[in-house]
């Protein structure tokens, strides 16, 4: 089982790839924020380019493998982990209250004990990026600086419009 | 959770509730060990003018006896500290090395230790440790496991983790899993250590 996988050229390779830690890709984000009003926008142009050719790239053998890592790692991970990532992710630009997150993903324990099990077992793995507002109020957002984080956003966001709008509907309904 | 996990999770809270009872005769009994032969009081002299029921009331909380049963008392609590930090119930441990065993197959030893804790050995120099918390406390979730894997001489160790959803400490790959994600997140440390190697 542990034969050579012939990973270093892969990582390399990885390394000045597509799908490099701070790449091309974030820097778009903050432009097109749809954050939060009512009537989704579709998504953004700026950089959709890229993303196109980011995507028809992935079908050369060296660069699908974040897809499959991507695929790994969602396998691997609970049915709640599962349901924050595909939550956050279609959501990105915006970060989401632990109240929020834990009607997102159908939770019906209490936020509290979210934060203090889930939550923060996945801020330890750095996949979700947990800010302090106040003592009582958090911000969680994905870490899009994560490098199969990042290829979850993407995708969501080039074909998640509509999950993503029900996401921002539920999320607006106070 | 697994059906295993559901009676390993009913036999701990029987057994608690057994110690618990059992703490709360024993405690009696010690009471009445301590405080019947006669008090031997610790020379003092009473802090102030107090009446003489007080005085005598202080001399007998005030006396070797007491020393003697908080010592009793404070052996009672470690040793039922000592019970839940030490053991776990059986079929939580059959769950674990049937599945520990699924993944590793029967060639590579897996060692229990006392303290709840496992470990599979991959090869010579590298195994997994497994540390069971039997009730997490902040979240309360039941059977809550902790993996750290030996530790790992790669300088891609930041970006072996981050691929594989695992965090890193001192070198190795840690992360805390549920009992349903033992299983595959097992699977998923033991390729990332075989990357870690071969990419050293």
């Amino acid at each position: 089982m542990f034969e050579d996988l012939n990973t270093r050229s892969s990582i390399k390779r990885n390394r000045g790839g597509w799908f490099s830690g701070n790449g091309d890709l974030p820097s778009h984000p903050r432009k097109c924020s749809g954050s939060g009003s009512s009537h989704v926008r579709p998504l953004c142009s700026c950089g959709h380019k890229q993303l196109d050719t980011r995507l028809r790239n992935m079908s050369d053998n060296g660069t699908r493998r974040p897809v499959y890592e991507l695929i790994q790692l969602m396998a691997s991970l609970n049915e709640t982990k599962r349901a924050i990532l595909i939550a956050l992710g279609h959501v990105y630009p915006r970060s989401v209250s632990g109240v929020q997150l834990s009607r997102l993903i159908g939770y019906s324990g209490r936020s509290r004990s979210l934060y203090r099990g889930v939550l923060a077992h996945l801020e330890q793995d750095k996949m979700i990026l947990i800010d302090e507002l106040t003592p009582k109020l958090y911000a969680i957002r994905i870490n899009v600086e994560h490098p199969l984080l990042q290829l979850l956003v993407d995708l969501c966001r080039e074909f998640g419009e509509e999950t993503r709008r029900i996401y921002l509907r539920a999320l607006e309904e106070e | 959770m697994d059906r295993l996990l559901e009676h390993a999770k009913s036999l701990y809270a029987d057994r608690q509730r057994v110690a618990l009872a059992a703490m709360m005769i024993a405690f009696s009994v010690t009471l009445y060990l301590f405080y019947s032969p006669g008090i031997y009081a610790i020379p003092a002299e009473p802090p102030i003018q107090l009446p003489p029921g007080w005085v005598q009331g202080f001399e007998i909380v005030y006396s070797f006896n007491t020393v003697g049963f908080f010592l009793a008392f404070a052996v009672m609590v470690f040793m039922y500290a000592f019970w839940s930090w030490a053991f776990l119930p059986t079929p939580a441990v059959n769950y674990t090395s049937a599945v520990l065993r699924g993944i590793f197959g029967p060639r590579s030893p897996i060692a229990q230790s006392i303290g709840k804790r496992f470990r599979v050995v991959l090869n010579e120099k590298t195994w997994i440790d497994l540390t069971c918390h039997i009730k997490e406390q902040g979240s309360g979730a039941w059977f809550v496991y902790k993996l750290t894997s030996s530790s790992l001489r790669t300088s891609h160790l930041e970006e072996i983790a981050l691929r594989h959803g695992f965090g890193t400490k001192d070198g190795r790959l840690t992360t805390w899993v549920s009992s349903d994600e033992l299983h595959s997140r097992s699977i998923l440390l033991a390729k990332a250590m075989a990357l870690a190697a071969s990419s050293a």
